[in-house]
């Protein structure tokens, strides 16, 4: 079923036949991702990169065993959110809700330089945020899934255990939710706002 | 990059199944409006994509240096394991040998022991219909029923067996005290793992043409399929007829509400309260929890993260915005450890995240109290929680 086509076939192949060089570069290239993907599960630094690195050392361990993938993104994905569910029920996370509410993990700060000075896409990113913080774990990681990795809706699916309609709908609901928080502060610079993104990127 | 970014804005309009003309907010100007909401579109778009944080190049250094010296370590154990084989084998051989003398000696000791432990509410009870007790001091421990239910291994130490008239129903009893748990696998082969402070009452045999359990606490159910045999299971407020699920029950007497989560199969459930005008039946499907409000006696379903309800049999708690005081009533009864909550406004608040119920009582509490403002107090054995 794997595309031969694709590059990452070849380098996970090379990597499941002893290539260091290609399992490094692996972790090179995915590292990033992976580590902000595991953000939607705890906020505890120390936990994510010790489940990254037991990720990478059961790869390396087991690697002639493991099946061939074209996708070598979706295949860590679903592996490290495997793995952080598994280590994640023996420690202890439990946190008071109104703490979950105050810890500030969403940079509000990562703005591009030329729009910093403008205060709607300040007002309107911090409207994103709280309501980001009253979704489930489940919604922020759809979201997640969706627009910072790019998976298909039947990936997400089968990443979140739900059904296609449920993705869908679930994306759906919560989109929804955010274009409700931030339709209330419309202010007339929002078509000025638009051609100042649309030029920008 | 422009296109793409335009493309995605576009996405998140056609997965609202955005229609110009059904925009709330009356705007004159049509191309105006589509404008607008690609701009919203757009910032949502540039909201979540610039949402994470990134992860410094010094944490990917030294995970990475990390790597390299776990793959080293794993390359030297390989080799050393091989030898070991040879050396671990013998020590195996070794310890059989020295168990199997003792095993011999053991099984009056055993029932010395437990006999001695004859506080009700400390030690998990099997109560046989002639009227046996069998005492279990194990904090877990695990029943096995043979099919024709007359021979009954506890913990593979201890052999009971019972004389059994082939055409009555003969009924056992189950009680698993505070701070103990147990898992039993009754006649038909069916499962059940209960929890602490739990009572159950079931067939001994795999006789009849129906199987009936009643149970006071709670507990996770592993139901055999046997074609035309429905099993149920009896609460206080209601029934469950189920027909070879896997689903979880909490229904104590002493709580307000009781209900079930199904995880897999299907099951019915009917209140208890039938009366004309309420006879209320519903089949419910895996992933749904319906619990019986004993205040409006109706059923209430929702959908829920079934494993949250099965976690507690592999000794972890998942909590997503619990609660506090249903938080410590878990507690209290799985190490059955008295608590007393002094403010009833702190019981209110919520609290989400996991729990190894490896760790003693005190300390899960303490990781409790680290997260917010209550202060945890002991006193004659029990615990006091209180605002700092």
């Amino acid at each position: 079923m794997a595309n031969k086509e694709n590059p990452s076939y070849f380098l996970w192949e090379r990597f499941k036949n002893g290539d260091d060089d290609a399992f490094y570069r692996i972790y090179d290239q995915y590292f990033n991702e992976l580590y902000s993907y595991a953000l939607n599960f705890s906020k505890d630094q120390d936990f994510i990169k010790d489940c990254i690195h037991d990720l990478f050392l059961n790869l390396y361990k087991y690697r002639k065993t493991l099946s061939s993938t074209d996708n070598i993104q979706y295949y860590l994905l679903r592996s490290l959110r495997r793995l952080l569910h598994k280590e994640g029920t023996k420690r202890n996370t439990l946190l008071h809700d109104e703490q979950l509410l105050h810890l500030n993990d969403i940079p509000v700060v990562s703005l591009e330089d030329e729009i910093i000075a403008n205060e709607t896409k300040k007002e309107n990113f911090k409207a994103l945020a709280d309501v980001m913080k009253k979704l489930t774990k489940k919604q922020r990681e759809a979201l997640s899934l969706k627009f910072e990795h790019n998976l298909s809706y039947p990936q997400i699916a089968d990443t979140l255990n739900i059904s296609v309609e449920s993705a869908r709908t679930m994306i759906y609901r919560t989109l929804k939710e955010l274009r409700k928080a931030i339709k209330k502060g419309k202010t007339s610079n929002s078509i000025l706002l638009f051609f100042m993104l649309r030029n920008r990127i | 990059m422009e296109n793409n970014e335009v493309k995605k804005a576009y996405d998140i309009l056609a997965d609202e199944k955005f229609s110009i003309d059904s925009t709330v907010e009356k705007i004159e100007n049509k191309k105006e409006s589509e404008t607008e909401e690609l701009e919203l579109a757009s910032t949502i778009y540039s909201f979540l994509t610039s949402y994470k944080k990134t992860p410094s190049s010094q944490d990917k250094e030294n995970v990475r240096a990390q790597l390299r010296s776990s793959i080293q370590q794993d390359k030297r154990k390989k080799t050393l394991a091989r030898w070991a084989v040879a050396a671990s084998f013998l020590i195996v051989m070794f310890s059989v040998w020295q168990v199997q003398r003792t095993v011999d000696t053991s099984d009056f000791d055993i029932l010395v022991e437990t006999m001695q432990l004859s506080q009700p509410d400390t030690a998990t009870q099997l109560i046989l219909q002639d009227g046996r007790q069998v005492l279990i001091a194990e904090e877990e421990s695990k029943i096995l029923y043979d099919e024709k239910g007359e021979n009954i291994t506890i913990d593979s130490t201890q052999k009971i067996t019972q004389s059994l008239e082939n055409k009555k129903p003969v009924f056992n009893t189950l009680v698993v005290p505070y701070g103990k748990r147990t898992q039993i696998t009754l006649a038909d082969g069916s499962k059940v793992w209960l929890n602490s402070g739990s009572k159950l009452v079931y067939p001994a045999t795999n006789t009849g043409n129906k199987r009936e359990v009643y149970i006071d606490g709670e507990a996770i159910f592993n139901v055999a399929h046997i074609d035309n045999k429905p099993f149920y299971v009896n609460t206080k407020d209601f029934k469950i007829k189920v027909l070879g699920t896997v689903f979880n029950v909490n229904a104590y007497e002493d709580d307000n509400n009781s209900g079930t989560v199904l995880a897999e199969g299907k099951i019915e459930i009917s209140s208890n309260n039938n009366t004309l005008f309420n006879n209320e039946k519903r089949t419910i499907l895996p992933g749904t929890r319906i619990v019986y409000n004993n205040n409006t006696e109706r059923f209430e379903e929702s959908q829920v993260e079934v494993k949250n309800y099965l976690s507690w049999r592999d000794g972890y708690l998942i909590l997503e915005k619990e609660p506090l005081e249903t938080i410590l009533k878990k507690i209290s009864r799985y190490y059955n450890v008295d608590i007393e909550l002094q403010n009833a406004a702190i019981g209110k608040e919520t609290f989400s995240g996991n729990l190894n119920l490896r760790n003693t009582a005190e300390e899960v509490l303490n990781i409790i109290a680290e997260t917010t403002q209550i202060k945890l107090n002991r006193e004659n054995n029990k615990l006091i929680i209180n605002l700092n």
